[in-house]
C-alpha cells in the first residue's frame, strides 16, 4: 500500500514544494500590503486619476480599483475602470456591451489592453 | 544587566511556552542567573509546565500594580537554584498591565539577573506587543508549516517597529527556532524544510528541535525538557540553542533519536 502511495506520490510536486511556493507568494503580498508608502501612492493614484476622468465622464468612486503589486525584480500597478454604459456606447461601442476596463501594467514595460 | 528575550510566534500551540521553560533551564545549568517571565495573561501556563503551579502565591500583575514586591513574586526553581520564574495573573483584565509598570519591573529584572525570558502570549494583540517592547533578542518560534511560518513573518514585521530598541532606530537580534521539526518527514518533502523557512523569513537560524516524546513526557511532570531528560535529543537541541544565545558560534544540528539515522536521511536531503 505505501509502496504504490510512494510510486504515484513522486509525480506530484511534493507537498513540502507546495507550501513553500503558496508562502512566498503569500508573504510578498501581504509585506508590500503593510508598508505605509504604497497605500499613500495608491490613495493619491487613485483621487488623481478620478479628478482626471471626471473631466470627461461620470464615474462611480467605487468603480475604481488600484492595485499595486511588487514582486521580484519589477512592480505592476493595475488599474482597473468601469466607464458607465452610455458613455461607452456614445464612444463608439456596440450598446449592450460589457462596460470598459482598462488594465494598464508599468514597470518595466506599459502595455495597455482594451 | 540582563539580557531580555522575548520567545514569541505569533501562532499558538507551536512551544513558546516549553521553549521558555527549556531555553530558561539550560542557561541556568550554564550557571547563569536566570528569570522567566510569564506574559501570558489570562492563560498562564509557564508555572504548570515549570512544576511550579502550587507554589505561586504573587503574580506579575501584583508586581505591575504595586500590590507586592518582585520580590515576593519571584519563585525560586528548586531543581536549579539561579532559576526564577515570574507566574502571570489568571485574571482576565488585561488592562491590568500597564507600559510604565511593565517597564519597571523589567528595570528591576534588569539589574538582578544576567537573562530574563519573556514568554509572549499568542497573537499580535497588546500582551504580545507588551511582552516583546523590552526586548534585547527575540527568539522566533515557528513549527514548519504554513499558518506558522506566516505568523512569524509578521511578529517579524512587529519586531521591527514595534519595540523600544525599533523606536530608538536599533534593532532586536532576531533568532528563528524551529521546532516540532520531523527529519524524515521533511526528508520525504512533506515538511517544509529549514532552508524553505529559513529562505522565506531570513531571520538568522538559533536551534532546530525535533518533535520528541520527551517534550510531552517532561510537561506531564513538570519540568523543563533540558532538566527532565537532559540526554534527550530536543534538550541537547535546546541546549545548543542557549549556547549560540551566549555568543558561540556552532554549527546547527539536529540531534538524532537514534544516532546516526536521521542525521543521514537529513544529509541526503540537499536537493
Amino acid at each position: 500500500m505505501s509502496f504504490f502511495n510512494n510510486f504515484f506520490a513522486r509525480r506530484q510536486t511534493p507537498s513540502s514544494t507546495v507550501a513553500r511556493d503558496r508562502l512566498q507568494i503569500l508573504l510578498a503580498h501581504e509585506r508590500g500590503a503593510g508598508q505605509e508608502g504604497d497605500s499613500e501612492l495608491i490613495r493619491k493614484l487613485h483621487k488623481e486619476i478620478l479628478e482626471v476622468l471626471s473631466r470627461h465622464v461620470t464615474v462611480d468612486q467605487d468603480m475604481v480599483q488600484i492595485k499595486l503589486d511588487r514582486k521580484q525584480g519589477c512592480s505592476t500597478l493595475e488599474i482597473d475602470i468601469e466607464v458607465p454604459q452610455e458613455v461607452a456606447s456614445n464612444t463608439g461601442r456596440q450598446p449592450g456591451q460589457n462596460p470598459a476596463r482598462a488594465v494598464s501594467g508599468l514597470h518595466p514595460h506599459p502595455r495597455h489592453l482594451t | 544587566m540582563a539580557k531580555i528575550i522575548v520567545v514569541t510566534s505569533g501562532k499558538g500551540g507551536v512551544g513558546k511556552t516549553t521553549t521558555t521553560a527549556a531555553l530558561g533551564a539550560a542557561l541556568a545549568r550554564n550557571g547563569q542567573n536566570v528569570a522567566v517571565v510569564d506574559f501570558d495573561v489570562g492563560l498562564r501556563n509557564l508555572d504548570l509546565v515549570m512544576g511550579v503551579e502550587r507554589r505561586v502565591v504573587f503574580d506579575l500583575i501584583n508586581v505591575v500594580q504595586g500590590d507586592a514586591k518582585l520580590g515576593q513574586a519571584l519563585i525560586r526553581d528548586k531543581r536549579c537554584e539561579n532559576l526564577s520564574i515570574l507566574p502571570a495573573s489568571q485574571t482576565r483584565d488585561k488592562d491590568a498591565l500597564t507600559a510604565e509598570g511593565i517597564a519597571r519591573v523589567m528595570d528591576e529584572l534588569r539589574e538582578k539577573f544576567d537573562w530574563v525570558l519573556c514568554d509572549s502570549p499568542a497573537g499580535i494583540e497588546r500582551g504580545a506587543q507588551l511582552a516583546m517592547y523590552h526586548a534585547d533578542h527575540a527568539v522566533i518560534v515557528t513549527n514548519p508549516e504554513v499558518s506558522s511560518v506566516r505568523d512569524s513573518d509578521r511578529i517579524i514585521g512587529m519586531l521591527d517597529s514595534r519595540t523600544a530598541r525599533a523606536e530608538k532606530g536599533e534593532q532586536v537580534q532576531k533568532h528563528l527556532l524551529v521546532t516540532r521539526y520531523d527529519p524524515a518527514r521533511a526528508a520525504r518533502n512533506e515538511m517544509l524544510s529549514v532552508e524553505d523557512v529559513l529562505e522565506i523569513l531570513s531571520v538568522p537560524l538559533v536551534g532546530i528541535i525535533p518533535e520528541s516524546e520527551d517534550v510531552l513526557k517532561a510537561s506531564n511532570v513538570g519540568a523543563p525538557v533540558t532538566l527532565a531528560a537532559p540526554d534527550s535529543a530536543p534538550a541537547r537541541a535546546y541546549a545548543e540553542a542557549v549556547r549560540r544565545l551566549e555568543g558561540e558560534d556552532i554549527p546547527v544540528t539536529i540531534p538524532a533519536e537514534k544516532r546516526g539515522f536521521f542525521s543521514s536521511l537529513f544529509g541526503k536531503k540537499g536537493s
